[in-house]
């Protein structure tokens, strides 16, 4: 039978829970050592061409951290949301808006002399529905996303550590490209949403280690 | 049965490994202690606490504890008599508080850590005896990292005050870091580690005066 590395870590660590009671969590000397560790997660998104904001969870960010490294792969999936603003000043604009994954996060905790810094990329596919102009609803199709993945990279700020347990706050700064798929709307989100110097600051806290 | 063999090894080197990577400096001096002015041979429970924070190092991270105290049980003691090497038998050291980058650590010393001491005493109550502290075994663990640190460390005995300074620093190589497991590849075996912090020595028999 073979199991995943996370699946051997449960088993060291069952086994010597039982025979070092000295330790907070055993640990077994192996290469790749991956420890799961889940935390809870919220935050928003600024959008800078649309000036408005996209509130991100609350959700469960998954990490699967390699402790003889430091790099980490895992989830932060983002339930939908809705974001409001208005054109030219005036004319509101109400959209859903989902964040796909599009794949792994994946990052990497250094340790520096007196701190823990995170570095991470997720990666999402943009998604608006429901898009609605002065009240009115548009047809913008079911499949009304980024063409590409949206690549959102997020860590520490340089003054500010990680406490691997009670975590800390994640800020970065992405670019939304172009959308597709929106019919005739196409035109109209892509003169909109589109745009570098959107931030993303996300707090996590709570970090459990799955047993 | 190899992962249970090697997590229970973890546990086992944890505590002995101390043999192994331990420098070979075992060396002190012969005095006589007398313990509220009596010399007469024996031993005489003492209990301690730490007088600030803690400080302890590897080259590549800082770590620290808020306090640490020398319990009542497993009892500590002091060595009256002449002719007397070992001051001081200090069986167990709580620390509380203790983080480093990424968060809290656990730190558990284990074995009898050794007063020694080396420099020239009167038989006045103001010497400042300087030795090491020698036979230190203590695991630093927590989620993502373990490792063990022994030796012996620098440090001094004040007769005026009844405090015991523990000033290993400078990377003497006197303490070396083991066993490590861990840690996001920031701790390294054979790295040499530095430990201070001061301790209010309570001697419920009476004054240790070493000449």
């Amino acid at each position: 039978m073979t199991t995943t590395p996370t699946a051997r870590w449960r088993k060291r660590a069952a086994v010597a829970a039982t025979g070092a009671a000295v330790a907070l969590v055993p640990l077994a000397a192996h290469a790749a050592t991956i420890v799961t560790i889940n935390y809870d997660a919220q935050g928003t998104s600024h959008i800078a061409k649309t000036n408005s904001d996209v509130a991100l969870g609350p959700t469960t960010l998954r990490t699967d951290l390699d402790i003889d490294t430091g790099d980490f792969t895992g989830s932060l999936p983002l339930p939908g949301t809705s974001t409001e603003f208005k054109i030219a000043g005036f004319l509101p604009v109400k959209a859903n808006v989902d964040f796909v994954e599009a794949a792994p996060l994946t990052g990497n905790i250094n340790l520096t002399q007196t701190q823990a810094q995170v570095s991470s990329t997720a990666t999402y596919y943009v998604k608006l529905s429901n898009i609605k102009v002065a009240g009115f609803p548009t047809f913008a199709g079911s499949k009304c996303q980024t063409k590409a993945p949206v690549s959102i990279p997020v860590g520490t700020r340089p003054d500010e550590g990680f406490d691997l347990i009670n975590g800390g706050e994640l800020v970065g700064t992405y670019t939304i490209g172009k959308f597709e798929n929106c019919g005739i709307n196409t035109p109209l989100i892509n003169s909109l949403v589109p745009g570098a110097g959107n931030t993303v600051d996300i707090t996590v806290t709570n970090g459990v280690i799955a047993e | 049965m190899k992962i249970k063999h090697a997590a229970i090894g973890t546990a086992a080197l944890a505590l002995a490994g101390v043999a192994a990577a331990g420098p070979a400096l075992a060396t002190g001096s012969s005095y006589t202690v007398a313990v509220g002015g009596s010399s007469a041979a024996g031993t005489h429970n003492i209990t301690a606490a730490s007088t600030g924070s803690l400080s302890f190092a590897v080259p590549t991270l800082s770590m620290s504890c808020t306090s640490a105290a020398v319990p009542s049980s497993p009892a500590s003691t002091v060595a009256s008599g002449t002719g007397v090497v070992d001051i001081a038998a200090i069986n167990k050291i709580n620390f509380t508080g203790c983080t480093g980058p990424g968060g809290a650590l656990t730190v558990t010393t284990s074995g009898s850590w050794k007063l020694h001491g080396t420099s020239a005493a009167t038989s006045g109550s103001s010497d400042v005896v300087s030795g090491h502290v020698e036979n230190i075994t203590a695991v630093v663990s927590n989620a993502v990292c373990r490792f063990t640190v022994t030796g012996s460390a620098t440090g001094s005995f004040n007769e005026a005050n009844q405090q015991l300074s523990v000033n290993e620093t400078g990377f003497t190589g006197n303490l070396k870091v083991s066993n490590v497991t861990g840690c996001l590849g920031q701790v390294q075996n054979g790295q040499s580690a530095n430990f201070t912090g001061n301790f209010q020595v309570t001697s419920p028999d009476g004054a240790i005066n070493v000449s």
